[in-house]
């Protein structure tokens, strides 16, 4: 990121104090390295996370940095999390979920070349497939690969 | 139909007719109009833990019927779905019924191939054919008959229409002759795995697949104790790394390939409207509606449970009814015809059979569970619980549990003894324990909760929102902690929800009788013997000294009256009657609104019944219900006693 103040760019992931330190995991604020300016990292704040499950309009249109890739054939895919409210996607690839997770969603039908429709992201996600309607964690989601 | 109970007709050849199929499909419905015989029907998945059993009619013979648990594969994954498959273990030659939800036909049919493999005669029922229509869906029954090779039914199981069709099909059950033909890996790897397996009811390929899929269920069946475990182990983890996926996964997705195609041939889409219905039930999950359909739903439960039941219906009851009429008309009778004064007291004096144990029951809390009985059985049929699953996801994860968790915890609302049951349907034995550890601390049964209310409704809102709060903040705290210490793992969360409904009334009025007959009969006893026990104590002065040995602990630490001992008491047997006996207290008038908050968060947080005790011994062990009451009961005191400190200090109240 780059801090506002300075203009310093630097990377958040590398810096020891927001990882490394014992409190870092649950410390909000960023400091700039080169300036020692406080950025407040919203994600890290149970307070501002509450809020936005709350009011989900307050969310910044920004969001944050879209995840895709492509398949063989080089379509491009994007995880279920990022598929908008009331679209219908093909599932195209599952193969980052655990066996576990694959036998259970796929006894509900939920196999790659299934049609699945996201009916809502918060405050728990719930897709449908078929007249099947799941809720499941945000994370389980986030694996499941879909044409756009 | 008729309902033959005779015991010569359970040993005639009387072939079992074993109704199979998903959660929520309707078999319980289609096993009620069959037997005649009304079946507790639970709108969410896994509360059909046992399975229930029947006779109908069937051409002037009595043939008797099995309804299972749902399940979702007849490869089971959990306890519930092992009863099933021990069913089609267990009776020879069986015939199946399968119930699909003609709506939802893509899973059902995931079932019926696996039949198809098993090589059992059955029927496959498209029941819920009304909410198919509603949503455009239509389905070719002639044209599936004839594809799998069996007999199909198109059935409303709630208004009776196709189950005359349905029993005269009967007889016509068949083996299906659809078979799949799965990938070469697979195909070598049931060949293989045949030549290892005993014949049994069923077929040999069929065992083959369910090995495959989950080797370890199927080989601790005792069936298979003398074949060779380690070859199929080995060639289940060669296949699997042939294929490179897991093989539930595989051989389901093959399966599901070929039900679409079946689909394709069978099934038409027109163009549905979205009812209303379903449109309210996204309602129920929105980030900030759902909040206040919440809070509209808990203000409507109180003013029904509360205000009316505990109220009105009590005031009614207890005291035009019972203490001005029945209950001097029933001392004047005993004190004239039975002279002595020790009977006369068991009967009608303090701690009298009459005066405490059948007024407390019957006019206190059989109105309050009565109405509470009714919200809640609207509440479940309506597919509403299941929905607080969404909501109440991250309240959950934060003490190391997930949304799934939300059932037994709001069924402990309705008996915490059958809540604790289905923490079953919890996958991880670290969540079951958690779960039942907050049921006995802090969930307090229906009968509990009625009378809670009541007593809260006369203390307005400040006490009732300190009340919440410190039972939540409890229950949140000691989840948390406990997530600390119980060792073990988190289960995902993928949990189906099943559709939003209109309850029917009668159904309703059903479960609420089913129910309030089941607290007469269990229930009361245990206010007998609660009182009876009283009563000794007091008549050999045992009361008395129990009183003075514990004032330290009730008139010291908790300040309140030395009276509420004997409900504490009580309590231990269940917790609705001490909670009755604060009832009473509060209601003469010798407790003060402080002390009447304080003794409802110490009954809250008090021992779990007798009952409850001994289903945690059933279920977890001796070790773990020792554990639980020893940390529940010192805490509930101590949590009190605290409570008690700060209103005081703080001068609230
Ligand atoms: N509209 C409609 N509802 C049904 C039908 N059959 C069952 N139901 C409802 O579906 C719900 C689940 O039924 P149940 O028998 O408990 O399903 P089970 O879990 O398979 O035993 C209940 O609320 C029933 O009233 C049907 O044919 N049409």
């Amino acid at each position: 990121m780059n801090c506002p103040l300075c203009g310093y760019e630097f990377k958040v992931e590398t810096m020891a104090c927001h990882d490394g330190c014992p409190m870092g995991s649950r410390c909000n604020l960023i400091c700039c390295p080169n300036c020692g300016y406080q950025v407040v990292d919203e994600s890290k704040s149970w307070f501002s996370n509450f809020l936005h499950d709350m009011f989900p309009f307050l969310k910044k249109t920004k969001p944050p940095q879209r995840k895709q890739k492509r398949d063989s054939k080089g379509e491009l895919l994007i995880p279920l999390t990022h598929v908008a409210v009331g679209k219908m996607v093909e599932v195209s690839d599952m193969d980052e979920l655990t066996s576990h997770r694959l036998t259970k969603l796929s006894v509900f039908g939920f196999v790659p070349g299934s049609q699945v429709e996201v009916l809502q992201h918060r405050p728990s996600p719930i897709i449908r497939i078929d007249q099947t309607e799941l809720t499941l964690s945000k994370e389980i989601l986030d694996q499941i690969w879909v044409y756009v | 139909m008729h309902h033959h109970d005779s015991p010569n007709n359970i040993h005639t050849d009387n072939v079992p007719v074993v109704l199979i199929g998903n959660p929520n499909v309707g078999k319980s419905v289609i096993f009620g109009a069959l037997t005649g015989r009304h079946v507790i029907i639970a709108n969410y998945p896994g509360t059909t833990v046992e399975f229930t059993q029947g006779t109908f009619n069937l051409n002037g013979k009595s043939r008797s019927v099995i309804d299972t648990p749902g399940i979702h594969s007849i490869v089971p994954f959990s306890d519930d779905e092992r009863v099933t498959r021990d069913i089609l273990f267990s009776n020879k030659s069986s015939t199946i019924i399968q119930v699909a939800d003609t709506k939802n036909l893509r899973r059902g049919l995931l079932i019926s191939l696996e039949l198809a493999e098993v090589a059992l005669p059955f029927i496959l029922t498209l029941n819920m054919a009304d909410e198919a229509k509603i949503r455009g869906i239509k389905v070719d029954i002639d044209k599936l008959s004839s594809i799998l090779g069996i007999p199909v039914v198109s059935t409303v199981a709630t208004s009776g229409e196709g189950i005359q069709t349905l029993v005269h099909a009967m007889d016509t059950a068949r083996t299906s002759t659809y078979k799949i033909t799965y990938s070469d890996e697979i195909e070598e790897a049931i060949t293989q795995l045949e030549t290892y397996l005993p014949q049994t009811t069923l077929s040999r390929r069929s065992m083959a697949l369910m090995i495959l899929v989950n080797p370890s269920d199927l080989l601790g069946h005792k069936t298979f104790k003398d074949v060779d475990h380690t070859a199929i182990y080995n060639l289940c983890r060669d296949t699997k790394e042939k294929i490179g996926h897991p093989l539930p996964y595989s051989i389901n997705r093959q399966r599901l390939k070929v039900v679409d195609d079946i689909l394709k041939n069978v099934v038409q889409h027109s163009s549905s409207r979205r009812f209303f219905l379903e449109e309210f039930g996204y309602w129920t999950v929105h980030p900030v509606a759902g909040w206040a359909i919440l809070s509209v739903m808990l203000y409507v439960l109180y003013l029904f449970v509360g205000v009316l039941g505990a109220g009105t219906l009590v005031d009614l009851l207890e005291v035009q009814l019972f203490e001005n009429i029945v209950n001097p008309w029933l001392t004047w009778g005993v004190e004239t015809l039975i002279p002595i004064k020790f009977i006369q007291d068991f009967l009608v004096g303090d701690y009298g059979m009459f005066t405490m144990a059948i007024t407390y029951s019957l006019a206190i809390v059989l109105p309050i569970v009565g109405t509470f009985f009714f919200a809640f059985s609207i509440l479940e049929d309506s597919g509403y619980l299941p929905r607080l699953a969404v909501m109440l996801n991250r309240a959950f994860q934060w003490i190391g549990l997930n949304g799934k968790a939300v059932l037994p915890m709001i069924l402990g609302l309705g008996c915490t003894t059958m809540a604790t049951v289905t923490t079953r349907i919890l996958e991880t034995r670290k969540e079951r324990l958690q779960v039942t550890l907050l049921l006995a601390l802090g969930v307090p049964c229906s009968a509990q909760l009625g009378v809670m209310l009541g007593m809260i409704a006369d203390l307005g809102t400040t006490a009732t929102v300190i009340w919440g709060s410190v039972v939540m903040s409890t229950l949140l705290a000691v989840g948390y902690l406990a997530n600390q210490v119980i060792p073990g793992q988190k289960s995902d969360f993928i949990f189906e929800l099943p559709p939003m409904r209109v309850p029917s009334l009668s159904n309703i009025l059903m479960k609420t009788l089913v129910r309030l007959e089941w607290y007469l009969k269990e229930v009361i006893p245990i206010f007998v013997l609660g009182t009876a026990i009283l009563f000794i104590l007091d008549k050999i002065s045992l009361l008395y000294f129990i009183e003075q040995a514990l004032a330290p602990l009730i008139t010291g630490w908790l300040n309140l009256p030395i009276e509420v001992t004997g409900a504490f008491l009580i309590g231990f047997l269940r917790r609705d009657y001490g909670a009755a006996g604060l009832f009473a207290l509060s209601r003469d008038g010798l407790m003060s609104p402080l002390q009447i908050l304080v003794s409802l968060v110490v009954i809250t947080l008090f021992m779990p019944c007798v009952a409850n005790v001994l289903m945690i011994v059933k279920e977890y062990g001796v070790k773990f219900a020792i554990a639980v009451a020893a940390f529940v009961f010192p805490f509930a005191i101590v949590v009190g006693g605290l409570l008690n400190l700060v209103l005081r200090y703080f001068n609230i109240m």
